[in-house]
């Protein structure tokens, strides 16, 4: 009976262990870049460094949008509806885990319009917890759309 | 003591008696008829012979090691008083020559005489004392010049400990400091880019924690709006 119970809980564990390997948490950054004074938002502090730097140091202020916290499960499509209109499709295809350097996650990120036409599709490969970003569609507003996205695996 | 001749004696009175003190009582007469008188007086006689050979051999023995005079005629003086109460005592209901009330008296002359006592003490355990100071000297002194490994727990997983070596070796002590185990980041590598009704340019932008790969992207579209 005892050595059932103790199969049992190995399994349950590896189970659960399996579960979270195969499990990502993103932050997904709505951004609004424009030419008008008004500095970095404090909510996107985490990538001001960033933001400093070209192509992005066209603008003199960004301001936070939305943000999004996904949680992708290996080879599920999540897809999140953007501030501005359209949605954003994310896939979690692979983790590559390598001795001596950061987990590494292959990552899917396609972009539709409000109309439902497709805009980009991009398939990338980066360290856990990095950020992709892209942008340089302009806004109604005058300004110009950026999106910035990490995901983290344990 | 004004007993008249004849009547009872106490072993008080045979004390004094021994002592040369009692002669105009007339117990000379009186234990000539009491053979347990004469016993005890014999035996007060023994004891006092034994008292004054012990008070010679201590006297021999305070000289040899140099004691003043001061203190030895004290605690001689204290061990006689010692002795003679227990021989009163031992009279009414031990044996005279009990090797235990003997011992217990030079225990009590002991621990009455102080300072001596001590002395008399620390001279039976001197080496033991002496041998026993030299080796905590040496294992304090050993300890202050070894090298220590002062270590500072570190709060997060994934740090290692290892010597700071800016500390230099003349301090001759290794602190341990925590450092992170580095993992390499690698720069991200874009797979597939597709843009539909404009184009992509990738970019990398650098960082601290690792190179941010960045799509610009140039729309073809005169209608304003991201998607």
């Amino acid at each position: 009976m005892k050595k059932m119970l103790f199969i049992f809980c190995a399994i349950m564990l590896a189970g659960f262990r399996s579960a979270a390997a195969d499990e990502a948490s993103c932050n997904v950054l709505e951004i609004e870049a424009t030419s008008k004074d008004g500095g970095i938002d404090k909510a996107l502090k985490q990538i001001e460094g960033k933001l400093k730097k070209p192509p992005f140091s066209s603008w003199k202020s960004f301001k936070l949008i939305k943000k999004h916290t996904p949680k992708l499960v290996l080879m599920h499509p999540k897809t999140v509806s953007l501030a501005k209109g359209g949605k954003l499709t994310m896939l979690y295809r692979d983790r590559v885990d390598a001795k001596g350097k950061k987990t590494r996650l292959r990552l899917s990120f396609t972009m539709d319009d409000n109309e439902g036409s497709r805009q980009s599709d991009v398939t990338i490969k980066l360290d856990s917890g990095s950020f992709y970003m892209s942008g340089g569609r302009p806004l109604k507003s005058g300004g110009t759309y950026i999106f910035a996205a990490a995901c983290t695996v344990k | 003591m004004d007993k008249k001749p004849n009547s009872d004696f106490t072993d008080m009175d045979l004390m004094l008696y021994n002592d040369g003190e009692g002669e105009h009582l007339g117990l000379s007469e009186w234990t000539q008829d009491k053979a347990d008188a004469r016993a005890k007086l014999k035996s007060l006689s023994q004891i006092g012979d034994v008292l004054r050979t012990a008070g010679e051999l201590d006297q021999d023995d305070h000289f040899k090691e140099g004691v003043p005079s001061g203190d030895m005629w004290a605690a001689i003086s204290s061990r006689i008083e010692q002795s003679k109460e227990l021989s009163s005592e031992s009279l009414h209901s031990k044996p005279l020559h009990s090797k235990h009330s003997t011992l217990s008296a030079e225990q009590k002359a002991e621990s009455t005489t102080g300072v001596s006592g001590f002395r008399k003490w620390f001279s039976g355990w001197q080496g033991h004392l002496v041998t026993g100071a030299l080796a905590a000297g040496a294992v304090f002194f050993l300890t202050r010049q070894s090298p220590t490994a002062d270590v500072e727990q570190g709060n997060s997983p994934g740090v290692a400990m290892t010597p700071d070596l800016k500390q230099g070796v003349s301090e001759q002590k290794a602190k341990i400091m925590p450092v992170a185990f580095e993992q390499e980041s690698q720069p991200p590598e874009v797979e597939h880019l597709e843009v539909f009704d404009g184009e992509g340019m990738v970019l990398t932008v650098p960082g601290e924690n690792g190179d941010t790969a960045v799509i610009w992207v140039s729309s073809d579209r005169d209608v304003e709006g991201p998607l």
